[in-house]
């Protein structure tokens, strides 16, 4: 009797501290982005790898709590990847994503609101710098003010990014064609979007395809870019009766858009959407065959090998790419604005407006929550974005243009600063424009007139339908209204 | 007596198994079908408005007329071919060289799908792929052309992916089928006089028809299901010229998280690939009878 209570006592003894350590050991799963410390391959040979030292910097401060840094798989989109992650409740506790896509997906709970912990002293930022007293005082408010979510009145995310797109261009190429390569204004090499297209048909009479780019609907990204920079500038005029109250120049959110629909303030049977769809028309010819189908990678290794003398690309990474690859002189430019020599429409417009920008940011899932560890959480992304260590993962692999106050800018970045003081595009992609089925079926329909499958007429009869409907039910989803807005 | 037992016994935990992990999602999808659910909170019920959506959806229908296109080519040129490839195995003399050219029949399967289709790709590149390069080399340079990027070309450029159609498991269902009939009954041709066409009408394709049939639903079934292809060539463009059901299906469901459409389609796709099949063994049983 004796022996077996011994027994059990002993047990208990050992599974109470097991249970007891296992409570207390807490692991944080954080996905980083273009930051995830990889192993060389031949075609990334010198991957960023400063996550693994914070990691480990920041265990070895904080005994009991491993962080594990997540790499997002490559085969299959994010947007696919979080809808799985999320809905098997397996989320990382932090994940790097676009703010458009958690204003999109916030109606799920899956992010936890910052509003209060930006608020707090940052203890891991120096005294006397930006953001020691109140953590949001390290970034700037217009980062704030991007990623804002109007409707919900919360901030969920942490942006220390900053990125712009850029036309990397082939010097020689051009120089060999006869073709100028001086800029025609500050960030662009031509004054307006006429002169682009006329010199963009030059190279084509010289032989080659002007612009390596993709409406792959899989990676849509480059088309998106003028996509959403060129309605901008035909709306010019309208723009500031869409906004929410109040509001200063900003990049619309889907409630003022779909609000503008629903009202009758932008319309596919507008002249100035007619027009806006002629500028696109005129400058598919310049695109290379197969854009619609092409991936990014396929453009890139067109203009690395001199295929084709300019590419629209990632101002950052692709910057560090082409650095790398190229055998040629390059240079970036940036798109020229769209004036009235192209529409009427933009008669008042003055400038290019800014693709990208402040896009992509830390978010904390609803898995720290559930687990209860939020603030131990929170408190790993203090650690991670204090300039101390934010400015050592931008200079070991100067992937995009950090936001807080206090760092630097990259050298190889530094041609792109003046994109990225252009005005925020007020239309975005056409995804967070208004829904993913309005960015899909969009670009899809497009793609149908610039293959001549429908014609022009069938095009805004298709648009202005999916338009409607889309408005509608993004509306209708949020329960929104739209009684805010004045023509 | 009680091994039987338990062999009955034992056989009950691969059906468990098979209930837990392949009817149950197959049937929670007739569920789904019926409900707005976006794969979580939002969960409602709707119900036959899928079905209904379904009926005035453009992209279903371009989707369904494009898969009918592609399933006809697919299933004549991989029922076919197989049938032609068995046939000239099963009638060479040396079982040595039959046995090799089997290994070569059958080599493809332990390719990757993913490979082969990255390789299509690189074929049909416009600017450097190996079609547009022969075109040239040949003095056919007019015709180069960006073979998955026009709506004229895409699905007969994605129609002759895997080109020759010698699929492996339809090869060697066929190849199976002709190894079965006896001898004797092609010996009693050859005395008779027939020939090779007419011992293949009248002796080889009926006696194979089960195997043949066998053969067509499979690739029916696998063509339906298959919308890797699709997405990994094309996503379903230029525009939805080469969109099928079942790259709308995973795109409804992990692009626009609207599972419930997704599952409709799914069920709408289960239905007609189960009329297909049973129609073909009726002809199929008709047509031996």
């Amino acid at each position: 009797m004796f022996r077996r209570l011994l027994l059990v006592s002993l047990f208990l003894l050992i599974f109470g501290a097991f249970a007891g350590y296992t409570q207390d050991e807490i692991t944080i799963f954080a996905t980083v982005g273009a930051y995830y410390p990889d192993e060389p391959t031949e075609n990334n040979p010198d991957p960023p790898k400063m996550m693994n030292a914070i990691a480990a910097e920041y265990e070895a401060a904080n005994p009991g709590v491993n962080i594990e840094l997540v790499d997002v798989p490559s085969n299959i989109s994010g947007d696919q990847w979080r809808s799985t992650v999320f809905n098997g409740q397996n989320e990382p506790h932090i994940i790097v994503n676009n703010f458009i896509r958690v204003w999109q997906e916030q109606g799920n709970d899956w992010y936890v609101p910052l509003n209060d912990y930006i608020e707090m002293p940052n203890p891991y930022i120096p005294e006397g710098t930006p953001g020691h007293e109140r953590w949001a005082d390290s970034i700037p408010d217009v980062v704030w003010d991007s990623t804002y979510h109007t409707g919900s009145g919360n901030q969920y995310v942490v942006t220390v990014n900053a990125v712009a797109v850029g036309f990397y261009y082939n010097i020689d190429l051009l120089e060999a064609a006869g073709i100028d390569t001086e800029f025609d204004i500050d960030y662009s090499l031509w004054a307006d979007w006429e002169t682009m297209i006329a010199e963009m048909g030059a190279v084509a009479e010289a032989g080659y395809e002007p612009l390596a780019m993709s409406m792959s609907t899989a990676s849509p990204y480059t088309y998106n870019w003028f996509d959403g920079t060129s309605l901008t500038s035909m709306y010019i005029d309208h723009i500031e009766s869409w906004w929410e109250p109040g509001a200063s120049w900003h990049a619309l959110n889907q409630r003022e858009f779909a609000c503008a629909i629903h009202n009758g303030l932008i319309s596919a049977h507008d002249d100035a959407f007619a027009d806006w769809l002629g500028l696109l028309a005129d400058f598919e010819p310049m695109w290379v065959d197969g854009y619609a189908v092409m991936t990014w990678d396929e453009a890139y290794r067109l203009f690395i090998t001199g295929e084709v003398p300019f590419l629209l690309g990632n101002a950052a990474s692709q910057t560090l790419n082409v650095t790398r690859d190229a055998d040629f002189n390059w240079g970036i430019s940036y798109f020229p604005p769209v004036t009235e020599t192209t529409s009427p429409h933009a008669a008042n417009n003055e400038s290019a407006y800014l693709v990208g920008g402040f896009t992509a940011g830390f978010t904390v899932t609803d898995r720290a929550r559930r687990e209860g560890v939020e603030e131990q959480v929170v408190d790993f992304l203090m650690y991670l974005t204090a300039q101390p260590q934010w400015g050592r993962v931008v200079t070991d692999s100067p992937r995009s243009i950090p936001t807080q106050f206090g760092l630097d800018v990259p050298d190889a970045l530094k041609p792109t600063v003046a994109f990225l003081e252009l005005p925020i595009r007020a239309l975005k992609d056409p995804d967070p424009r208004l829904s993913r089925r309005y960015g899909e079926d969009h670009r899809r329909l497009m793609q149908e007139y610039f293959t001549d499958q429908i014609d022009l007429e069938t095009l805004i009869a298709e648009e202005d339908r999916l338009m409607s409907r889309e408005a509608r039910v993004v509306i209708a989803e949020n329960e929104w209204t739209c009684d805010f807005q004045m023509e | 007596m009680w091994r039987a037992k338990w062999l009955y016994l034992a056989l009950l935990i691969p059906v468990a198994l098979l209930l837990i992990f392949e009817w149950l999602p197959a049937f929670s999808a007739l569920y789904n079908s019926l409900y707005i659910w976006n794969g979580g909170k939002v969960h409602f019920y709707v119900g036959l408005e899928h079905y209904e959506r379904m009926l005035s959806d453009r992209t279903f229908r371009v989707a369904i007329t494009n898969l009918v296109g592609f399933l006809f080519f697919r299933v004549v040129m991989q029922t076919v071919l197989p049938f032609f490839a068995a046939e000239m195995i099963v009638n060479l003399r040396s079982q040595r060289w039959s046995y090799w050219w089997k290994i070569i029949f059958v080599f493809p399967m332990v390719v990757p799908t993913i490979l082969n289709y990255l390789i299509w790709r690189f074929i049909y590149n416009p600017q450097v792929g190996l079609l547009n390069e022969g075109l040239k080399l040949v003095g056919l340079g007019e015709y180069t052309h960006a073979w998955l990027g026009d709506p004229l070309t895409v699905m007969w450029a994605l129609a002759f992916v895997r080109f020759p159609w010698l699929p492996t498991l339809q090869f060697l269902i066929i190849l199976g089928g002709l190894q079965t009939i006896p001898k004797e009954v092609h010996e009693s041709a050859a005395i008779d006089g027939a020939g090779f066409w007419r011992r293949l009408f009248y002796i080889d394709i009926p006696m194979t028809r089960r195997q043949i049939t066998l053969a067509m639903i499979l690739t029916m079934i696998f063509m339906t299901q298959r919308f890797d292809l699709f997405l990994v060539m094309t996503d379903g463009g230029p525009g939805y010229s080469s969109m099928v059901p079942a790259l709308q299906l995973f795109q409804s469901a992990f692009n626009f998280l609207e599972f419930g459409y997704a599952s409709a389609i799914g069920v709408v796709l289960f239905v007609a690939m189960l009329a297909l099949t049973v129609i073909n063994l009726r002809v199929s049983a008709g047509a031996t009878n």
